[in-house]
């Protein structure tokens, strides 16, 4: 961060004589007061206290061509320091020379809900405190040519500690894991433009490759009762997997503009897929497993697999402008997805004996899996739009999808669920009306839409679907701003054994007004009531009925107002739900943001978010937050 | 972060390599008058880089500069608000389709967020105000879903509207920058989950991102349109006696128990993975 800092004030130094720049910046420092459930507030908003970095933005822009190879530079940063999410975004270039864009950003990623204990005893959560962190390069060179050439470069990591558990015989016990990925790509490619015909084709190869450690300490595991009259116990263990996967990826995009009333796009995405895994571990204590209905005193394992994964997906599209303000347009997409895995899995069980302490010996298992899918899908559009009848459109579609996967069993199956072998197919239809109405400031539209699928493949949640949305919005002047909205979704999947229903209705509306200069004010009511049940089998293989009622209001209201020392922003937002989750959340955001001179503000902030959970007052978090930062604009 | 940095330091390197091409093709006879315009106009980008002066979009205005109570300069109002700009930003009228997009009808035109008189000094590219107010100045709904908890923060010029949607008319319903679908629009910034992976989640065709996620915003975290993680997995992946090809939960998955409400805590690679079929890493 210190040489990006420097780097930044270099140019500050080095630019302005060259063009017009502008600088400005918002840094400073927050503090903040958890109570509660951290777990539970680092889950959901991992905010932190320490150093922020709110804003920054440096831009530099040569109109009358003193540098020849940079004519305008941006920079803008937000995010770092005690923000969980940080990002940088950076767009130079030169009219006759290239353009570059640059994006990096970093999350912090925590997750510990903390109604999920596991194993019991409550203690040992599932848990990650990982960080990603993204990088995008692109760089266009000779924009001013019809051909052009790009070369692209993505890297993206994932690393951090973690806890999970993890069965061992008939008992789970707790992990700690370390995990270190990361996976980046190269691309190179030419650009073709004219007006009327665009044209791109990148090829770039991705490489992906990551190594998780896991050890545990010893315990006593999940179950506190012996197992057949024996005491599960882990002494140590160790396990390592490494991994990596080849992907060489071909896109290609065509667009053409006959004329001025047909437009075609096209695309198309290839992908060979190869993954490769390596997984060692070992482990001691005393143990019992069903399966091979032994009781043992440790093991060894070992997993060789390997996947290939080719896959290519084509869409064309074309747009026709027909007499009368009508348009029609056409789109055809195909893609196929094939999947080929194999996996040696090989395990020995140590000072094994039955149930009956008969037959002591190392026990070993050996299992060869091999299992192929291949999947097919296909859609067809077709959409009829109507528009420039003075202030009204109107629009019809139809939708057209059909999905067709083979899958060939193994017995050892590693790559789909067992018992699932055969062909499977869906063919789905959507139909969509609508129409919208606009003069000036006054807006309406509805929009219905159905949707119906023959089968259930791959997913589960609806065979009958529709949807209706309606929106308004009216405004006078710039003072005064209404809109409301209004969504109805009505899916079910009747088939035995599924019985899935689901109902949703959301609503909204938003008044804004604006009676004096300086002065604004919004205040917001939304309703969200859901219902969703469907099945799920049980341990015991008995279907049960998994019911979720979602009751939730919503109310908020901010405002602002300014004059020329003083910003005041306020809001205040209460969201509640009365549902199987009841939840309440308070969020609370006030700041002023006070001139000091021409280039310099102080920015006091300050944040309240309270949230309680009434049925897992685990989670309930109160948390105070307050910033205080400086704004330097030059 | 040792990259960027030297990105920065090749850039500068770079820069002080001068050229020199004086372009001022400002109209002087109008700047006699409108002198107060003056600054503004000889050093926006249109000038300078481009030479476009005031008669270049308001016409010659003969009778005007003869007599100025003669109104006959072209204005940017209106539903020819946008033919002057048109004129010379050719290329978005075959591209951007103008006949279906409301962005440019007699309701909304260029000069409704563009400001061509703007201070020179301002590095957006002529806007006539931070894009997040001026996108919600008629989008006023998305005001309010944009202060839900969970969001994506717009301000500070890299997240913003037209991150994901293309006002002067992208494609297809939305509008998007990136392509037909929320899909692509998503991971051109979510790159980690842009795939295509070994063992892929959602491919498009059968879902999106938008069937998990509310992207504009939400009260839950990670804006998903459920609060109970279980249950949005689940309405998509049920259990059956005989069932459609897919990854049910298994039997040894209680759903009754709290441990697993969440299936992304084990499912952490929900987004489609490399490793696991299950998409467990």
């Amino acid at each position: 961060m210190i040489k990006f800092i420097t780097s930044i004030a270099a140019l500050l130094v080095f630019f302005p004589a060259l063009g017009q720049s502008t600088f400005s910046v918002e840094a400073g420092a927050q503090w903040d007061d958890v109570s509660g459930s951290e777990d539970s507030y680092r889950s959901q908003v991992n905010e932190d206290g320490g150093f922020l970095l709110q804003a920054l933005r440096y831009a530099f822009r040569d109109n009358e061509g003193k540098t020849a190879l940079l004519d305008r530079f941006q920079i803008d940063a937000t995010g770092f320091g005690a923000l969980p999410h940080g990002r940088i975004n950076i767009d130079a270039g030169s009219a006759r020379g290239y353009r570059l864009k640059l994006d990096y950003s970093r999350f912090e990623h925590y997750n510990a809900v903390a109604i999920n204990p596991q194993p019991e005893p409550p203690g040992i959560l599932h848990s990650v405190d990982r960080t990603r962190q993204l990088l995008n390069l692109e760089l266009e060179l000779l924009p001013q040519y019809k051909i052009r050439p790009i070369i692209g470069y993505s890297w993206n990591s994932y690393d951090g500690p973690g806890r999970e558990s993890y069965h061992l015989g008939q008992d789970e016990f707790a992990l700690d894991s370390d995990l270190d990925e990361s996976e980046t790509e190269i691309r190179v490619g030419l650009a073709y433009s004219t007006p009327r015909i665009q044209a791109e084709i990148m090829q770039g190869w991705r490489d992906f490759s990551g190594t998780e450690i896991r050890t545990a300490q010893a315990s006593d595991g999940q179950n506190s009762r012996p197992v057949l009259g024996n005491d599960i116990v882990l002494d140590n263990y160790t396990s390592r997997t490494e991994y990596d996967s080849e992907t060489p990826v071909t896109r290609a995009l065509f667009k053409a503009l006959p004329n001025e009333k047909v437009s075609v796009l096209a695309t198309y995405v290839h992908a060979d897929a190869e993954s490769d895994i390596r997984e060692d571990e070992s482990y001691s204590g005393r143990f019992a497993s069903y399966r091979i209905h032994r009781f043992f005193n440790g093991a060894s394992a070992s997993v060789r697999s390997r996947t290939e994964a080719p896959s290519w997906r084509g869409n064309v599209r074309v747009e026709l402008e027909l007499p009368a303000e009508f348009e029609l347009g056409l789109a055809y997409t195909k893609q196929n997805r094939d999947m080929d895995g194999n996996a040696l899995i090989e395990t020995l069980y140590l000072d094994s004996v039955t149930f009956s302490n008969g037959d002591p010996r190392d026990y070993q298992e050996l299992i060869d899996a091999n299992s192929h899918m291949e999947r097919d899908e296909d859609a067809v559009e077709a959409i009829v739009e109507a528009y420039g009848l003075e202030n009204f459109r109107f629009w019809g579609a139809w939708t057209t999808r059909s999905e067709d996967i083979t899958v060939d069993q193994d017995l050892a199956e590693i790559v789909v669920a067992s018992g699932q072998e055969g062909d499977f197919t869906r063919d789905t239809d959507q139909y969509r009306l609508g129409m919208a109405f606009q003069k000036k400031q006054h807006q309406a539209s509805l929009e219905w839409k159905s949707e119906e699928a023959d089968q259930m493949v791959i997913r589960t949640d609806f065979l009958d679907r529709e949807t209706l949305t309606a929106r308004l919005r009216t405004g006078w002047n710039d003072k005064f701003h209404f809109s409301g909205k209004a969504r109805w979704i009505d899916a079910e999947n009747p088939t035995p054994g599924i019985q899935y229903e689901m109902d949703l209705f959301n609503a909204g509306l938003d008044l804004e007004f604006a009676p004096v200069k300086g002065f604004r004010c919004r205040l917001s009511y939304n309703l969200f009531d859901l219902e969703s049940q469907t099945s799920y089998r049980d341990p015991w293989f008995e279907d049960r009925e998994s019911f979720h009622k979602e009751d939730g209001n919503q109310v908020d209201v901010d405002f602002g107002w300014e004059n020329k020392r003083l910003k005041i922003i306020g809001r205040y937002g209460r969201y509640d739900s009365e549902g199987a989750i009841p939840f309440t959340l308070d969020d609370a955001f006030l700041q002023a943001d006070i001139k000091i001179s021409d280039h310099f503000s102080g920015i006091i902030q300050a944040r309240q978010r309270e949230y309680e959970e009434e049925l897992n007052p685990l989670a309930d978090y109160d948390v105070d937050t307050f910033g205080l930062l400086l704004r330097w604009r030059q | 972060m040792n990259r960027i940095t030297l990105l920065i330091c090749v850039l500068m390197a770079l820069a002080p390599v001068l050229g020199s091409d004086d372009s001022l093709a400002a109209s002087e006879e109008c700047l006699d008058c409108h002198e107060e315009v003056e600054d503004i106009i000889r050093f926006t980008v249109h000038n300078k880089a481009y030479e476009v002066g005031c008669v270049d979009c308001h016409g010659a205005g003969e009778e005007h500069i003869d007599d100025p109570e003669i109104d006959n300069i072209g204005s940017a109002k209106g539903a020819s608000g946008s033919t002057a700009c048109l004129s010379c930003h050719e290329s978005a009228i075959h591209e951007k389709r103008p006949r279906k997009n409301m962005h440019m009808s007699a309701s909304v035109n260029c000069s409704d967020c563009h400001q061509v008189h703007q201070d020179p000094h301002a590095p957006s590219p002529l806007l006539a105000a931070a894009q997040e107010e001026l996108c919600v100045s008629c989008h006023t709904d998305q005001r309010g879903i944009f202060s839900k908890p969970f969001t994506h923060k717009l301000g500070h010029g890299t997240v913003q509207c037209s991150s994901c949607h293309d006002p002067h008319g992208g494609k297809g319903r939305k509008k998007f920058r990136h392509g037909m679908s929320s899909e692509e629009t998503c991971v051109s910034c979510h790159t980690e989950k842009k795939g295509p992976f070994v063992f892929e989640h959602v491919t498009g065709l059968n879902g999106d991102c938008m069937t998990c996620h509310e992207t504009h915003g939400s009260a839950n975290p990670r804006q998903l349109t459920r609060a109970d993680v279980r249950q949005l997995c689940l309405e998509c992946h049920s259990t059956l006696p005989s069932g459609p090809i897919g990854s049910q939960p298994p039997s040894t998955h209680d759903m009754l128990s709290p441990r697993y409400r969440n299936c992304v805590q084990c499912h952490t690679a929900i987004h489609g993975s490399s490793k696991s079929p299950v998409l467990l890493k």
